[in-house]
């Protein structure tokens, strides 16, 4: 585990942010962690870097013990926000030399990591710019760039595409998947539901509690009413296939005429039988919207 | 209801912030009750017309009226009948709940018998009833934004300009934003901006910016079937290395990976026909258990408007 939470919980007075917490992340895992405003998250993550000490519990961060050692997970990490915490009145260039000043990143190798990044995250027109007059995508963009200067081994993004457009946010979701192919794991929050869906899992608190914390998949099968599949063959033709799309976990929708399915998750090997049974006959799939399964998460309150 | 007929007429609304272009001539025609989204990347000019609109900045036009009145005039009387709410939470942080209630109602000069109704009913709908006392600056993000939302509406404003309200915001304050806002459609004609693709759908009508023009509009509906796209989606276990195969295709425009599947878009001017491709992904040396075509959504809608031919 890179990320290991034991039992975390903050109190503010009378007040329980985060009530025993118990968390386990692998490396290389891109981690939703979610719930509505106020429920708990940003406490969570301040308390994962070191910011904020527990009132009880454990936190492990890539082998540091991080509330004995906080200041030694600070190079493990990088970390943006909604705000991006870019210096305003600084260039975007100039905010880089200072924050390669603070994880002791200089000359040739400062030269060589941002330029790299500068062409990875095409920044190279905002390089001159202050981010305050940069539009927010291609802030929240230099905002994640910075974050990962000293190559960090865990991201934290606390809504890190909040009011961005949609094709920005398709870029940086792109950009956050690269840096998770190379291995760092990363801890994002958001509110746009359908990017759950780049996650490898997602967790879901509600008044500082975990509720849940499985797949996006396995999210789909406990809190929602499955996938429709309708395929374009005649009625009945699904027959021979039936018992391998039964065993598969398909059933047939009761309302229909023998062409429609509905499966709880669409896991490989149901993908794989329904290749088999259809043979290149035309498939629609009807997948369950995220936002609708975190509304019945959430009026479902506790696990099944 | 209110007595004046909500409705907006720009001809070549324009303004400039020294240098800058916010608004490149907009022409926009707005009548009778509509929800309606404006929606475009960041930049487009999406704040800056919903300023004007609510008489906050002076602005050079051949025709600006709102609600009847004359956004070159004296505007003070249609800012008594504009609800704005502005995309920085911007209510006094100190003042409790009900007192930003009470002190917008003093600012619009609303009886206390009408406050007291109109108040409590938002309160209750909102669900800050329990909350009335605590200091707006002390709330949650989404009661922030239900509040500011609540403040807007206390007036029962002819018009109603909602700055990305829902940025930021949980789906469950989200959901009843904007039950608030449908149940109000019907009085009130309102002009939202938003980032989420389902608020998107749900509007009446949208007004598609960039470059501080409009540049599409109509209802969803509408764009959407205006997209010259056909979308794919192919399913499978590695939907990265099915994207990537599929960009090998000549005739594929854009291939991503999202979840299970990898979205693949054709131009319509370039596709063999669906089978045709159908048969292409199938056969992707990346293993596509499933493909299939798929209605083009608001997601296919808004990339094809960011990166279409008026850009």
């Amino acid at each position: 585990m890179i990320i290991s939470a034991r039992g975390l919980t903050k109190r503010f007075g009378d007040f329980v942010a985060v009530d025993d917490l118990t968390l386990g992340i692998e490396p290389g895992t891109i981690f939703a962690f979610l719930g509505a405003n106020g429920s708990g998250k940003s406490t969570t993550i301040r308390m994962l870097i070191g910011l904020l000490k527990p009132t009880a519990g454990q936190i492990e961060l890539d082998g540091v013990d991080v509330i004995r050692h906080p200041r030694a997970v600070r190079d493990r990490i990088g970390y943006m926000g909604q705000k991006v915490s870019l210096y305003q009145g600084l260039s975007l260039r100039e905010n880089v030399e200072f924050y390669a000043g603070l994880v002791s990143l200089s000359g040739a190798a400062l030269e060589q990591r941002w330029g790299a990044l500068r062409e990875r995250f095409e920044l190279g027109d905002a390089e001159a710019e202050r981010p305050e007059n940069l539009p927010a995508g291609i802030r929240q963009r230099a905002g994640l760039a910075v974050a990962t200067l000293h190559q960090p081994r865990v991201l934290f993004l606390d809504e890190p595409t909040a009011g961005v457009d949609v094709h920005n946010r398709a870029v940086f979701w792109d950009l956050i998947q690269e840096e998770a192919g190379t291995g760092v794991t990363v801890f994002v929050t958001t509110h746009f539901l359908e990017e759950v869906d780049y996650c490898d899992r997602a967790a879901f608190i509600d008044a500082g509690k975990l509720l849940v914390d499985a797949t996006p998949e396995e999210l789909r099968r406990r809190y929602s009413g499955g996938y429709r599949i309708r395929v374009g063959v005649a009625p009945g033709a699904l027959e021979p296939a039936a018992s391998a799309l039964r065993a598969a976990g398909y059933t047939w929708c009761a309302e229909a005429d023998g062409s429609e399915l509905t499966i709880e998750a669409l896991h490989p090997a149901a993908l794989a039988a329904l290749h088999s049974a259809t043979r290149g006959a035309p498939v629609s799939i009807d997948q369950p919207a995220m936002a609708d399964v975190f509304r019945r998460l959430v009026s479902a309150g506790a696990p099944p | 209801m209110t007595d004046i007929a909500p409705a907006i007429r720009l001809r070549n609304l324009r303004k400039r912030f020294g240098t800058r272009v916010g608004l490149a001539g907009i022409d926009l025609d707005i009548t009778g009750a509509h929800l309606v989204g404006i929606v475009g990347p960041d930049g487009a000019g999406k704040t800056t017309l919903l300023r004007a609109l609510a008489g906050l900045l002076e602005v050079e036009a051949e025709v600006a009226t709102v609600l009847g009145y004359d956004l070159a005039g004296d505007v003070r009387a249609l800012k008594t009948q504009v609800g704005y709410v502005s995309q920085v939470f911007g209510l006094p942080r100190e003042l409790s709940v009900y007192e930003n209630l009470r002190f917008t109602a003093r600012l619009h000069q609303i009886e206390k018998a009408d406050f007291e109704r109109r108040a409590g009913a938002l309160l209750e709908r909102t669900g800050l009833a329990p909350f009335a006392n605590r200091p707006a600056g002390a709330l949650s993000g989404g009661m922030k934004q239900k509040l500011a939302v609540s403040c807007a509406l206390l007036s029962n404003p002819a018009l109603l300009l909602l700055d990305e309200p829902t940025a930021g915001v949980d789906v469950l304050a989200r959901d009843e934003i904007w039950g608030m806002l449908c149940e109000r459609g019907a009085d009130t004609l309102i002009l939202i901006s938003t980032s989420y693709l389902e608020e998107v759908g749900a509007c009446e009508r949208l007004l598609y910016l960039d470059g501080g023009r409009i540049v599409a509009q109509g209802t969803p509906e509408a764009l959407r079937a205006a997209v010259p796209l056909e979308l794919y989606r192919a399913w499978g276990d590695d939907p990265r290395a099915i994207a990537a195969a599929a960009r090998a295709l000549p005739y594929v425009g854009e291939a991503r990976a999202t979840g299970r599947y990898a979205r693949i878009e054709v131009p319509r001017a370039a596709t063999p026909g669906a089978a045709h491709v159908l048969h292409d992904l199938a056969a992707l040396p990346a293993a596509v258990l499933v493909a299939e075509q798929a209605p083009i959504d608001m997601e296919a809608t808004l990339l094809h408007l960011a990166r279409g031919p008026h850009a």
